[in-house]
């Protein structure tokens, strides 16, 4: 783990009654410790990231968040109720959505939410009325009777979404709702989970993708070989990084002496050269681009173009463990 | 309201829906029904048809002495259910009856039979027999050794009453000597049917392969997550072991219903007496779900599910007589057949069949089904919410 990493004890999030509050959470497998000391709430409305590469513990977090695991040690409520494999109560307050495409190949979408709403304990005429509404909101209503193995990937993924809704779960949990999804369905599920998260439903939504998480997620926890390494919003985890902008110009001329003009301009950390251009890492880059454009006339470089990029969560994250996020 | 569904409506839905699954994918239908019905109704044909062994010996006498017309008669007037013998005025007229199929052996008492018995040397009594019916020329062969040894033994009397100074007897004397003419009849074991019998011996052995796919089916759920998503929600894993159980009961009994039905009404088969019949199904079923539950708890994989789903059931049919009735083996693999639920599935459905038994004479049979099914049933119980991820 890297030194920067940043304590998450204190972290603010979850309000005074949280949908999901989870403390010091582990699990072990044998030697391997798959999860350890972990800590996160989820306030009503809100939606939480988990975010780490594979085999971080993002499953294993969850599960445990879900009552799917034992856990070795730590406590999770799920509004107001204690978690654990045969707290139904509890249950009866999360609508999971795994990772792979949990339905029935063999029935149609209105047979495996029909089927998954009367486990949740929906009579039948509540049930209908749902599994026609969620079809709806998933776009399948013209569909519900196809088998679902006769489906496209897309739309299993959609499906796969509609059955953590059936029962008006007060938690909806996503692992990596969008892997191997095309990119014009994944826009569909994030669409989806976009408008959820607007109607006032608290999201737990894992992923190894970071611009998912910053499209999504009012707060995100980052995990690290079982270890939430930090947590807050985007701007909280930038800002603790201390990582500033970057400006990239690309042009023509001599660079060099661009880099160098840069890099003694007020407020400039470094510059670079870079491929055909420099990148100036700067703490504010609205403020400085105006001296970098001076800088290059004075240097003799034509600029073809030039581009103000701000930290984002793969920065934050290469900087808190030392590695990218896909790793 | 959501999140109150009772533990029992969970597992009456985990295995409402699992039955619809094996409806809609077929799998129920060429497993439980279409197969075991197919197999037996050819092993039934292989073994004689729905009636048994059945054939007509002809009896030939070219001697016409008082002894070969007492030996004649004796054979004719035997009642010996489907074996029949039926005379035949000439040795030519048997032979080509055997040729054509219209005899299944011939027995020839030949000319100068009973003078022969005075001298030295006594002539042979013939046996006409055919390759295509085997079982038939053993019958008759024994019908002549029958023969021979009734006129030996009286040969032999002749020579003692000789010996002792007597009168030698003529053949009238040697004809009124009373010998029984025995015929032995062999079989699967009273008058049970092949179809009575290999039908529920193919019907257990699919549902073995039947209920394997339901093991393995547990298992690719837990590796979609798909068991995931139900235990998410609140249900408790005791009710989604009891639903997928009383989905195997559910293919198990209904499968051997109906092959008792069509193998009834197609094939002529009688099983007996119906509450016997139906406890046995009932107690089947229950060993299957039983052995199929711990088979689902100790696979690792839906492969190695499927692998011994396969080689228990394929054992427990050989072993259990499914194949061959065990009545036809050595002692010793007759004794091992009540090691598995087949074999005593079998033997209680044998007996009600053929022996005209009723609901008592099945009852050992049914605890022994039982505890086949409830003794890995319970362990299958305890182990399985291990194994889809509890722990």
């Amino acid at each position: 783990m890297a030194d920067t990493a940043i304590d998450v004890a204190g972290a603010a999030g979850g309000g005074a009654d949280p949908v999901l509050a989870c403390r010091g959470l582990r699990k072990t497998y044998g030697e391997r410790v798959a999860v350890d000391d972990v800590g996160l709430t989820i306030a009503r409305g809100e939606t939480y990231g988990l975010i780490g590469p594979n085999g971080a513990g993002k499953t294993t977090t969850i599960s445990m968040v879900c009552g799917l695991l034992t856990r070795d040690a730590g406590e999770v409520t799920v509004a107001g109720r204690p978690m654990g494999p045969a707290a139904t109560d509890a249950k009866a307050a999360i609508g999971l959505v795994p990772q792979e495409v949990a339905l029935y190949d063999d029935l149609s979408a209105a047979e495996n939410l029909t089927f998954f709403g009367r486990l949740q304990g929906l009579d039948r005429r509540t049930v209908a009325a749902r599994v026609a509404e969620v079809l709806e909101l998933v776009g399948l209503t013209d569909r519900a009777g196809d088998r679902v193995g006769a489906y496209s990937g897309g739309m299993k993924r959609r499906t796969n979404i509609a059955a953590g809704l059936l029962h008006h779960p007060q938690l909806l949990v996503l692992d990596e709702p969008t892997v191997g999804v095309d990119p014009q369905s994944r826009n569909a599920i994030l669409e989806s989970v976009e408008a959820l998260g607007g109607e006032g439903l608290s999201v737990l939504y894992t992923t190894h993708y970071m611009e998912e998480a910053e499209r999504l997620c009012d707060r995100v926890g980052i995990l690290d070989e079982g270890r939430l390494v930090a947590e807050g919003t985007r701007r909280e985890l930038v800002a603790r990084l201390g990582a500033g902008d970057r400006v990239e110009v690309s042009g023509t001329g001599d660079l060099d002496a661009f880099a160098a003009a840069c890099a003694a301009l007020p407020g400039v950390v470094g510059a670079d050269r870079r491929d055909g251009g420099v990148v100036v890492r700067v703490g504010d880059g609205s403020a400085a681009l105006a001296g970098i454009v001076a800088a290059a006339a004075a240097a003799g470089v034509a600029i073809a173009g030039i581009e103000l990029v701000e930290p984002d969560l793969e920065d934050v994250f290469l900087g808190l463990t030392g590695k990218a996020l896909r790793d | 309201m959501p999140g109150h569904v009772s533990q029992l409506r969970a597992a009456l839905f985990v295995a409402g829906t699992d039955l619809r699954r094996r409806v809609r994918n077929r799998s129920f239908l060429v497993q439980g029904i279409v197969g075991p019905i197919a197999l037996a109704g050819i092993i039934s044909l292989a073994f004689g048809g729905s009636g048994g062994f059945e054939a007509t010996i002809g009896v030939v006498d070219a001697d016409g002495s008082p002894v070969a017309r007492e030996f004649v008669s004796g054979v004719i007037g035997a009642d010996t259910g489907d074996l029949r013998f039926e005379r035949v005025e000439s040795t030519e007229a048997a032979r080509a009856g055997v040729d054509d199929g219209d005899l299944g052996a011939a027995v020839v008492v030949p000319d100068g039979f009973a003078a022969s018995l005075e001298t030295g040397a006594p002539d042979d009594v013939v046996v006409l027999t055919s390759a295509d019916a085997t079982i038939a020329a053993e019958v008759a062969r024994a019908v002549a050794a029958g023969l021979t040894d009734r006129a030996n033994a009286a040969r032999l009397g002749a020579a003692a009453t000789v010996a002792a100074g007597g009168e030698l007897p003529g053949p009238d004397d040697l004809a009124a000597v009373e010998l029984p003419v025995e015929v032995e009849a062999t079989g699967t074991g009273g008058d049970v049917s092949p179809a009575a019998y290999f039908g529920p011996g193919m019907g257990l052995l699919f549902l073995f392969l039947s209920v394997g796919v339901v093991a393995r089916d547990l298992l690719a759920d837990r590796r979609t997550r798909l068991l995931d998503r139900i235990r998410a929600g609140p249900v408790s894993d005791g009710a989604i072991v009891a639903g997928k159980g009383l989905s195997v009961l559910a293919i198990g009994v209904t499968s051997l219903l109906v092959i008792w039905a069509v193998t009834a009404l197609a094939l002529g088969a009688d099983w007996g007496d119906p509450a016997g019949v139906t406890l046995l199904i009932v107690a089947s079923a229950v060993a299957v779900a039983g052995i199929a539950g711990l088979i689902a708890a100790g696979a690792r994989s839906e492969q190695s599910a499927e692998t011994l789903t396969t080689v228990v059931a394929f054992v427990f049919a050989m072993i259990g007589g499914a194949f061959i009735p065990p009545g036809s083996l050595p002692e010793a693999l007759q004794r091992l057949s009540l090691l598995t639920p087949t074999g005593w599935a079998l033997q209680g459905l044998a007996d009600l069949s053929a022996g005209g038994g009723d609901v008592v004479d099945v009852v050992p049979h049914v605890v022994a089904l039982l505890a086949f099914g409830l003794v890995p049933g319970l362990a299958a119980a305890r182990l399985l919410p291990r194994r889809l991820g509890a722990g």
